[in-house]
């Protein structure tokens, strides 16, 4: 007869090491979230995604964990942390399904099965005005389309 | 000549899984060398548990369908003295490996395909809890298909499926930065772990290339190898990556994006049908990128990389 693992033993070996390797990840630290130190790595990280495009400014929200760059031709970028990476969106008409402006953070609803939602924590300014006025229209785009 | 009773390999190897993740994670930490993030390596976990339990579930069905085309072989080695000798098992590895091969590069070059296989490279990360990131989908988008020339050859099922979880354990320790290169006479016939790195990168230059499973020959064979290069180091995942590790969106965003396209308002049939068999990024007014498109793009601001290893000239 062949050689098996008992279904209970087998089911306690994976319980056992994916939580064991969990708790061990956590221990050690490779929690930590990844964080952008200057708008230069926000700048560098988009660009890793989309060379060509030209970014005119960029806003790291107050937790360094995101950042939105205004771009040439009207569209937004947005970098925003996943764990320890980051992942990278380039916003126009259509990509937003709704906004959500709180005195601290910013919530975008994407229109995007992958990644459905991306929060930053950005206090009121001017930057952060003329940025959420832009992903306004570009919910309302989507809206109307 | 009666059917032996095969081990369930794939079971038997989840503790050697386990026990090369906790290994990889210590030499990681105390050395360098390797990257786990946690919620990333639960999501990888997840999804190995997810995609051995699909295999425990269909698993009859899959073989009763099987032994079903088998039935229609005009030989059924099974049934032969020499029907289980060892050297038909190392016939049906490499044809198995074979039939690995076009069936992965499909998965990379038809997007119904690729909707199930998409699970697997959706991690940032490259270890070994990424290689137990498997999808959950296969059996759903007919992966299975692909075995069936080899039961009509005339291949047990049950030596197919074993064959098979032997290829899937081999292909387990690749998923490592921790070794740089094997000997060369190895890296020459066997995929290693700077080949697959390869395969999971997605700089333009790695895009769709080092299919293969055991045997890197193939990639030679038909055109698709690309070397690893020390002065562009992968970078993994997706050219569109996951903003998120829910494991329900992970296995099924790629389908439900599919679905929504092949679905929307205006199209011809010819272009639903671009939208479920054309590759990766097609788009029907062209709004998005293939993997062509990107590697075209990198060489026109790379002019100097023209005809280099998967890049166009």
């Amino acid at each position: 007869m062949a050689v098996s693992i008992p279904l209970p033993i087998l089911l306690g070996l994976i319980v056992g090491g994916l939580g064991g390797t969990l708790a061990a990840l956590h221990a050690i630290g490779w929690s930590q979230p990844a964080t952008l130190d200057s708008p230069d790595a926000a700048r560098a990280r988009y660009a890793l995604d989309h060379p060509e495009d030209t970014v005119i400014d960029v806003i790291v929200a107050d937790d360094r964990k995101a950042a939105l760059l205004s771009l040439e031709g009207g569209h937004i970028g947005l970098v925003h942390g996943l764990g320890d990476r980051f992942v990278v969106r380039r916003l126009g008409p259509g990509s937003l399904s709704a906004l959500r402006v709180d005195p601290a953070v910013v919530t975008l609803q994407l229109d995007d099965i992958g990644f459905p939602r991306a929060t930053l924590r950005l206090a009121e300014s001017a930057t952060r005005q003329a940025h959420v006025d832009r992903l306004t229209a570009f919910v309302s785009t989507a809206l109307a389309s | 000549m009666p059917t032996p009773d095969l081990p369930p390999i794939v079971q038997l190897a989840v503790p050697f899984f386990m026990g090369s993740i906790g290994l990889e994670l210590a030499v990681g930490y105390l050395k360098g060398g390797a990257r786990y993030e946690t919620r990333d390596t639960l999501t990888s976990l997840l999804m190995g548990v997810g995609n051995l339990t699909i295999g425990i579930l269909v698993a009859g069905a899959i073989y009763g369908f099987l032994a079903f085309m088998h039935q229609f072989a005009p030989v059924q080695f099974g049934t032969f003295s020499w029907g289980w000798a060892p050297w038909l098992f190392v016939l049906c590895f490499v044809l198995d490996d074979l039939r690995y091969y076009w069936y992965h590069r499909l998965a990379h070059e038809i997007r119904w395909f690729w909707a199930s296989h998409v699970n697997h490279h959706s991690s940032q990360h490259y270890n070994l809890s990424t290689a137990l990131r498997q999808t959950w989908s296969y059996e759903l988008t007919l992966g299975f298909l692909f075995r069936v020339p080899l039961v009509l050859i005339g291949f047990d099922p049950i030596m197919v499926a074993f064959v098979g979880g032997i290829n899937l354990i081999y292909q387990f320790w690749i998923h490592t930065e921790l070794i740089d290169r094997m000997p060369p006479w190895f890296e020459a016939v066997l995929n290693t772990p700077s080949h697959h790195r390869v395969h999971h990168a997605v700089n333009a230059r790695y895009l769709d290339s080092n299919y293969a499973g055991t045997l890197i020959i193939w990639d030679k064979l038909f055109g698709t190898f690309v070397p690893e290069r020390a002065d562009d180091r992968p970078r993994y995942g997706l050219t569109h990556q996951l903003g998120t590790f829910n494991v329900m969106r992970v296995a099924f965003h790629e389908l439900i994006a599919l679905v929504r396209d092949a679905s929307g308002p205006g199209l011809s049939p010819r272009q639903r049908l671009g939208y479920v068999f054309g590759p990766p990024g097609w788009s029907h007014d062209g709004s998005r990128q293939t993997a062509s498109d990107l590697k075209a793009a990198f060489v026109e601001r790379h002019p100097d990389q023209a005809g280099l290893p998967g890049l166009r000239a």
